[in-house]
C-alpha cells in the first residue's frame, strides 16, 4: 500500500472509532433534553375539549410517551441502530421517510449555492490578489466585508422583498403546484426558477469566505521564494499563479470548504424557513415548534453527522492535496465554520 | 474645507474598530433611552390606524404659509381594505419637544412620563408615529427601541453567563489536567460536534413552547451558556496549559500558593486579553440567535418586542409589497452584526480584507 491510502484508512478508523460514541452521546444527551421540558407533542390535544382523556391515555400508550425516560431511550436506540426514527407526531410519517424527502432539497440549495460561492470567489479572489490595491481589490474587499457581517436572516428578508415588489422570482417551495415533477425542460426550468434566489442567499456569505481566503492565502504565497523563482524562469504570470501558487493557497481553502459544508446546515435553518424551502433546516424548525421529538432526534443525530463526514472530507482532501501530512496521521478538525 | 472634511470621513471609515464602536454605542445607547426617544409605549395600540405610514413633518402649511414650529396633520383612512391613508390638512397640530404622555419605567423600575418629542395638546393631538405602526397601530419606532433593550442585551447576558462557566471550567481542566480534563474536554467536543443553531434547538426543546416575557429571557441564557460554555472552556484551557508551566507560576507553587490561589490571581488575569477578543468575536452569534429564535416563533414572544418579532411580522406577502417601513428592524440587525465585525477586523494590514 502507498503511503496515502494509509494515511486514509488510518484517518477514516479513527474518526470512527470516535464517531461512534460521539453519535451515541449526543442521542443520549438530546434525548434527555428534548422530554425534559414539561408537556409532551400531545398537550394540545389534551386541551382540546372534543378528544376525551381516554384517547389522550391510549395515545400516549401507542407512542410510549408513558413509560421511563430510561426504557423510551433503549427502545429508540435499538429502532435507530435498526434505521428506524419512529414516527413524526405532526405528520404521521416515517421520520425516515420526512428525512428522506427533505434532504434532496437541503442537498440541492447548498451544494448549488457552494457550486456558486466557488465560481465566483476563486477568480475574484485570484484577480484581487494580482492586483493588490486596485479598484477591483478595493471593490471585492467591500464586498466581502458586507456580505460577510450580513446576517443570513437579513439577506433573506431582502430576497424576499426583492421577490415581492418586483415579482421576478417566486416565493417558496421547490416547484409550482402547476408544474409536473419530471424530467422535462419545462419542469427544470421551473425548478431552477426556484432555486435562485434562495441559492444566492445560502452562498453570499460563502462567496465572501472563500474570497477573502483565496486573496489572502494567494498574497502570502506569492511573497515565497519559489514564486520569484518561477517569475525569474520568465513563466507567464498566468502559469505562477495557476500552477504553482495555486497549489500552496489550495490547502486552507480545502479546509474552508469542508467546514462549510459541515455548517451548511445551521445556514440552512434560516434561509429555508425565512424562504419556505422544504429542506431539514425548515424541518427543524418545524419540529421544534410542534415538539416533535421523534423529528427533532433524527435532525440532530443528522447534523452531527453531517459535521463529522465535512470534517473528514475536508481531512481527506487535505491529505490528497498535501504530501507533507501523509508522515503524520495527526490532522485536527477545527470548529471555525460551525455557525 | 470640503476635502478635508471629506477625507477625516473616510479616515474614521478605515480605522474601522472606531466605526465599530460608534455604532454599537449609538445603538445601546438609543435602546437605554428607548422610552424617553419614543413618544409611545411599545405596547399601546392604536387600533385605528394599523399599517399607518410614518407621519410626515411639515414646516409649510396647505396654504403655502411657513411655521417656525413643525407640525403635523392628522391622518385620514381612505382605504380600509389596504390601509391607505391621506393627511387631514384642515388643522395644524404642533410639534413639542418634551412633552409628558405615556408612563413609562426607565431602567425597568424609574417611572417616568417625560418624551422626547411629541404634538401639542397631548391626548387631542394626532399620534406621531416617525416609523409608521404595524398591523396592530402600534408605533414602530417605539418597538425598534424596546426590542433594542432586548436584543441587545439577552445575547451577551447568556454570553457572558457562557464564559463564567468556560472559563471556570477552562482553567480547573487546563490547570489539573488528567481525568478532569479529559472529561471536560470530552463533554466541550460533545457539545461543539454540532452546529450551533440545531443546538440551540435541541436546546430549546428542553422548554415549554409558551412562556412568560419574564421566564423567556432566563430561558435563552440559559440555553446560551448550555450552548457557548464549550468553546470559552476549550480556549481557556489551552491558554492555561501554556500559562501553567510558566516561571511566575513555579515560583507561586514554590511560594505555597494554594491551587485556587493560582487559579484566580495568577492565571486567570493573564487570560483577560485574548478571552476578551474572542467575546467580542462571539457576540454577534449569540446576538444573532436570540433574533433568530424570535423570528422563528420560539423565543421571545408578543406583546414582548424583539427585532426578531418585528421581523417575523414583517415576512407577510401584503407586508413585503406594501408597508416599507416594517422592515427597518433589518437595519438594526445589519448595523449590529456589521458593527461587531468592524470591531474584529484585522487593523494593522489596511490591504488585507
Amino acid at each position: 500500500m502507498n503511503s496515502l491510502s494509509t494515511a486514509l484508512l488510518q484517518l477514516l478508523l479513527k474518526r470512527l472509532a470516535i464517531a461512534v460514541p460521539t453519535l451515541l452521546l449526543i442521542s443520549l444527551i438530546s434525548f434527555a433534553l428534548v422530554n425534559a421540558a414539561p408537556g409532551d407533542a400531545l398537550v394540545e390535544l389534551r386541551q382540546d375539549p372534543r378528544v376525551s382523556e381516554e384517547t389522550v391515555r391510549r395515545l400516549r400508550e401507542q407512542y410510549g410517551l408513558d413509560r421511563p425516560l430510561i426504557t423510551r431511550y433503549g427502545a429508540w436506540l435499538s429502532g435507530a441502530v435498526r434505521g428506524d426514527f419512529g414516527t413524526s407526531l405532526s405528520e404521521r410519517l416515517p421520520v425516515t421517510k420526512l428525512i428522506g424527502a427533505r434532504l434532496g432539497n437541503t442537498l440541492k440549495l447548498s451544494l448549488t449555492a457552494t457550486f456558486l460561492a466557488l465560481l465566483l470567489a476563486l477568480p475574484l479572489g485570484a484577480l484581487a490578489a494580482r492586483h493588490r490595491g486596485a479598484w477591483l481589490d478595493r471593490l471585492t474587499g467591500a464586498f466581502a466585508l458586507i456580505s460577510i457581517s450580513t446576517p443570513r436572516l437579513v439577506l433573506a428578508i431582502l430576497a424576499l422583498v426583492f421577490a415581492a415588489r418586483t415579482g421576478l422570482f417566486p416565493i417558496g417551495n421547490v416547484r409550482s403546484l402547476q408544474v409536473a415533477d419530471d424530467w422535462s425542460a419545462a419542469s427544470l426550468l421551473d425548478g431552477w426558477h426556484h432555486l435562485v434566489l434562495p441559492a444566492i442567499v445560502m452562498s453570499l456569505p460563502l462567496v465572501a469566505m472563500y474570497l477573502r481566503q483565496t486573496r489572502n492565502g494567494l498574497l502570502e504565497v506569492l511573497s515565497a521564494d519559489f514564486i520569484r523563482t518561477a517569475r525569474a524562469k520568465g513563466l507567464s504570470e498566468w502559469m505562477v499563479i495557476g500552477k504553482h501558487a495555486a497549489r500552496v493557497a489550495a490547502g486552507p481553502l480545502i479546509t474552508l470548504f469542508g467546514y462549510a459544508i459541515a455548517a451548511l446546515l445551521s445556514g440552512s435553518v434560516i434561509v429555508e424557513t425565512v424562504m419556505s424551502w422544504p429542506g431539514i433546516g425548515q424541518l427543524a424548525v418545524n419540529a421544534t415548534r410542534t415538539r416533535d421529538i421523534p423529528v427533532l432526534m433524527a435532525v440532530v443525530l443528522l447534523a452531527g453527522a453531517m459535521m463529522m463526514l465535512g470534517n473528514l472530507l475536508a481531512d481527506v482532501m487535505q491529505l490528497i492535496a498535501d504530501p507533507r501530512l501523509r508522515g503524520s496521521s495527526s490532522t485536527k478538525p477545527a470548529e471555525e465554520a460551525r455557525r | 474645507m470640503k476635502p478635508s472634511l471629506l477625507k477625516r470621513i473616510i479616515s474614521l471609515g478605515r480605522g474601522s474598530k472606531r466605526m465599530g464602536w460608534t455604532i454599537l454605542a449609538l445603538m445601546y445607547l438609543l435602546s437605554l433611552f428607548g422610552g424617553f426617544l419614543a413618544p409611545y409605549n411599545h405596547r399601546s395600540q392604536a387600533k385605528d390606524t394599523p399599517f399607518l405610514p410614518p407621519t410626515r413633518i411639515h414646516f409649510v402649511d396647505a396654504q403655502g404659509t411657513f411655521h417656525l414650529r413643525p407640525f403635523i396633520y392628522r391622518p385620514r383612512i381612505t382605504d380600509r381594505l389596504m390601509f391607505a391613508y391621506e393627511e387631514d390638512s384642515a388643522q395644524r397640530f404642533p410639534l413639542q419637544f418634551f412633552v409628558r404622555g405615556e408612563t413609562y419605567f426607565w431602567l425597568g423600575f424609574i417611572e417616568s412620563n417625560w418624551h422626547l418629542l411629541g404634538g401639542k395638546g397631548g391626548e387631542a393631538a394626532p399620534r406621531l408615529h416617525l416609523l409608521g405602526t404595524d398591523n396592530l397601530g402600534r408605533d414602530v419606532w417605539a418597538r425598534l427601541l424596546y426590542a433594542g433593550q432586548i436584543s441587545l442585551v439577552i445575547g451577551p447576558l447568556g454570553l457572558l453567563l457562557a464564559y463564567l462557566l468556560g472559563v471556570s471550567l477552562g482553567a480547573l481542566s487546563g490547570y489539573f489536567g488528567g481525568w478532569v480534563d479529559s472529561v471536560l474536554m470530552r463533554a466541550a467536543e460533545i457539545v461543539m460536534s454540532l452546529p450551533t443553531l440545531i443546538l440551540i434547538l435541541a436546546f430549546r426543546a428542553a422548554f415549554p413552547l409558551s412562556v412568560t416575557p419574564r421566564q423567556v429571557a432566563t430561558m435563552m441564557i440559559t440555553i446560551f451558556a448550555a450552548v457557548g460554555w464549550a468553546e470559552v472552556a476549550r480556549l481557556t484551557r489551552n491558554l492555561a496549559l501554556a500559562e501553567r508551566v510558566k516561571d511566575y507560576v513555579t515560583s507561586a507553587i514554590s511560594l505555597g500558593a494554594s491551587n485556587l490561589r493560582i487559579i484566580t490571581k495568577h492565571i486567570v488575569p493573564n487570560l483577560t486579553t485574548p478571552l476578551l477578543t474572542q467575546f467580542a468575536l462571539t457576540a454577534p452569534t449569540f446576538i444573532l440567535a436570540e433574533i433568530t429564535l424570535s423570528f422563528l416563533g420560539v423565543g421571545v414572544q408578543e406583546p414582548s418586542a424583539s427585532w426578531g418579532t418585528m421581523l417575523a411580522d414583517a415576512k407577510e406577502l401584503a407586508v413585503l409589497k406594501n408597508y416599507w417601513w416594517m422592515l427597518v428592524p433589518v437595519t438594526c440587525v445589519f448595523l449590529t452584526a456589521l458593527a461587531f465585525q468592524l470591531l474584529g477586523e484585522k487593523g494593522k494590514d489596511s490591504a488585507a480584507h
